[in-house]
């Protein structure tokens, strides 16, 4: 039997559509946030409900053969797993943002909880910045001159105007990926496989 | 268990004590003389080596975790990384006279600079072995052989070698643009085939729809002996072809040797050692998440030091292995041997007696105190008190009267 690691939250609801599209059938307790372990009335699956920034961990050390998280959360714990298939949900934009005069080219301290992208795209623009570590709200950063800018996911960009900020570039789009564990990958091949083959062509066919 | 922060261990380091302690010797014993039994023997190199020694070939994210320091005279020293470099550098300088095939074996300890992950340890027990000398796959076979009957050896069953051609995925890639070639081989690395995917479409005008296909359907190559006619005919080069004969031929040969219900083909697996050239192997085991053994041919390795020759090997983690292979129970037969002051020499001769039978004794002064005074749980406990009484186990008091059997029989 196979576990598979699930994002609480915001995605959830469309992830149990397409594993039910898939011909999976979660147990209804998936929705019940105080349930961490949930059948699949098919027997050959359980699910796991973790917090996004969980997923990767569970699936690293094999406590989970399989999970479903976002490729932001994926990209910034570098774990080492097998990235095996992109779901076309939860699409985001990973965007520098700040006030509209910000010159990028110039820009030295940065609000994000996004290390990773964040040093990644000013390196490459040969630019060695300060992080400044935040979690929510980091819009407030450069409103408050503790930024110059900050590098955050946006989804409509709806924030980001109400609080007068502009983006400058877009660093990567995200979207849900499936990820599996390097043991489960190789000795329960057919299983990984089998359940990949699945949800890909759900995805090919474009249900969401 | 109280620790001091001034006296913590530097992190991915560690202690082992007692059982784990057992445990590992029984791992060592076993896995030595399982690659003895091969025909393998035991080297030992340097802990410390000059820098230069381990950058052939490393791949720079390693280069980067090296520890390094200076030795008087400026040159830069490092921590082996790990000990294939060493065991070439060994064979091409040390051993380089002695006719080969050369087939080499260790247990040796390796220190990487952690990378902050939880079994990302600094320090590594790696046991291995290197065949070196031997261009066939036969050797790559062998070495395969060595590697499934240690880990039968050590009891474990639900096991498998991955086995991929680095070869094979150069091949494929070598005829592309160099940026896309590098997209792709990182995402290979990185195992993410959702990348690979995009670099593909990304490169669509670059590669022709049929290459375009088989090149997608590179990664998803895996299983049994059935996936080297899948990996043919998607090959797109005399070179990718020449790998998937040395495949089948491997195959032979694992067949031959009895292990090839052990390993899986996976054209994705591509270490990141930039020093293989030819078939490369990974290993899993069902009880653990993380690869637990490594491997594959370097043939052009031993050139950098100075002898030319192919050569094959692999090492197992044994930190990783010691989380899964089930310790050998039976109770060490040591015994806690303690003594009021007046029974000292009773307990010196009886001590010796005893550790000439092969039973280790710890000899302690008693002071009447009760309990078994903190003796580990798994160690007897023998008490001669002031009066030459003998209290202990059953088994310890009949080595005790033949103890006194001999002491009456010995002339005085």
């Amino acid at each position: 039997m196979l576990t598979v690691a699930l994002t609480k939250g915001r995605i959830l609801g469309t992830t149990v559509e397409m594993l039910q599209a898939a011909g999976f059938s979660p147990d209804e307790d998936v929705f019940d946030t105080r349930k961490y372990i949930v059948p699949d009335r098919s027997g050959t699956v359980r699910y796991l409900l973790a917090k996004p920034v969980d997923v990767p961990t569970y699936v690293e050390h094999g406590a989970a053969d399989i999970g479903f998280v976002g490729k932001d959360v994926l990209y910034e714990a570098q774990a080492d797993l097998h990235e095996l298939l992109d779901l076309g949900i939860g699409v985001c934009r990973m965007v520098v943002a700040g006030p509209a005069g910000v010159d990028v080219a110039g820009v030295r301290r940065v609000a994000t909880k996004y290390h990773r992208y964040a040093h990644d795209y000013f390196r490459k623009h040969g630019r060695q910045i300060e992080v400044i570590d935040l979690h929510g709200s980091v819009e407030l950063a450069p409103l408050t001159g503790l930024a110059d800018c900050i590098v955050d996911i946006v989804e409509t960009g709806q924030t980001l105007r109400e609080n007068g900020l502009v983006v400058h570039a877009e660093l990567a789009r995200v979207s849900t990926r499936v990820v599996a564990n390097r043991r489960s990958y190789q000795l329960r091949a057919a299983e990984v496989d089998d359940f990949i083959d699945r949800l890909r062509n759900r995805v090919k066919e474009g249900v969401r | 268990m109280r620790v001091s922060q001034r006296w913590e261990r530097p992190p991915g380091s560690h202690d082992f004590v007692r059982e784990d302690m057992a445990h590992r010797r029984f791992i060592e014993a076993e896995l030595m003389d399982e690659f003895g039994r091969f025909g393998f023997l035991p080297v030992e190199t340097p802990v410390v080596e000059y820098a230069a020694t381990f950058m052939q070939g490393i791949h720079q994210d390693d280069e980067e975790r090296m520890y390094r320091m200076f030795d008087a005279t400026g040159r830069t020293l490092a921590l082996r990384p790990e000990m294939t470099a060493a065991v070439a550098r060994l064979a091409a300088t040390t051993l380089g006279d002695d006719p080969l095939p050369l087939r080499l074996c260790y247990w040796a300890k390796t220190y990487r600079a952690e990378g902050g992950r939880v079994h990302d340890r600094a320090e590594v027990t790696q046991a291995g072995v290197e065949l070196l000398g031997v261009r066939g796959v036969e050797a790559d076979a062998e070495v395969i052989a060595v590697m499934v009957s240690s880990l039968r050896r050590l009891g474990l069953r639900a096991f498998r070698l991955a086995v991929g051609h680095s070869g094979y995925v150069q091949s494929m890639l070598g005829s592309l643009p160099d940026a896309l070639r590098a997209e792709l081989r990182s995402a290979l690395i990185e195992k993410d085939l959702v990348a690979y995917g995009r670099a593909l479409v990304g490169g669509r005008r670059l590669v022709g729809e049929a290459d375009l296909e088989k090149l997608a359907a590179l990664p998803h190559i895996r299983g049994g002996v059935e996936a080297v006619a899948a990996a043919r005919a998607a090959a797109l080069d005399d070179g990718a072809r020449a790998a998937c004969d040395e495949l089948d031929a491997l195959w032979g040969a694992l067949r031959e040797h009895g292990v090839d219900e052990f390993v899986r083909l996976d054209m994705a697996l591509y270490l990141h050692h930039e020093y293989y050239t030819g078939v490369v192997i990974e290993g899993y085991a069902d009880a653990l998440g993380y690869p637990i053994c490594f491997g594959g041919r370097y043939d052009r390795l031993l050139e950098q030091f100075g002898r030319e020759a192919p050569a094959t090997g692999s090492v197992l983690h044994i930190e990783r292995l010691m989380a899964i292979v089930e310790p050998r129970s039976g109770r060490p037969n040591g015994v806690r041997l303690r003594y009021a002051e007046p029974a000292r020499p009773a307990a010196y001769a009886f001590a010796r007696f005893l550790r000439e039978r092969g039973h280790p004794a710890a000899v302690d002064v008693w002071d009447g105190a009760p309990g078994t005074d903190g003796a580990a749980a798994d160690v007897g406990v023998f008490t001669l008190d002031a009066d030459g009484r003998a209290v202990a186990e059953e088994k310890w008091l009949q080595l005790y009267e033949q103890y006194l059997q001999k002491e009456g029989d010995a002339p005085c």
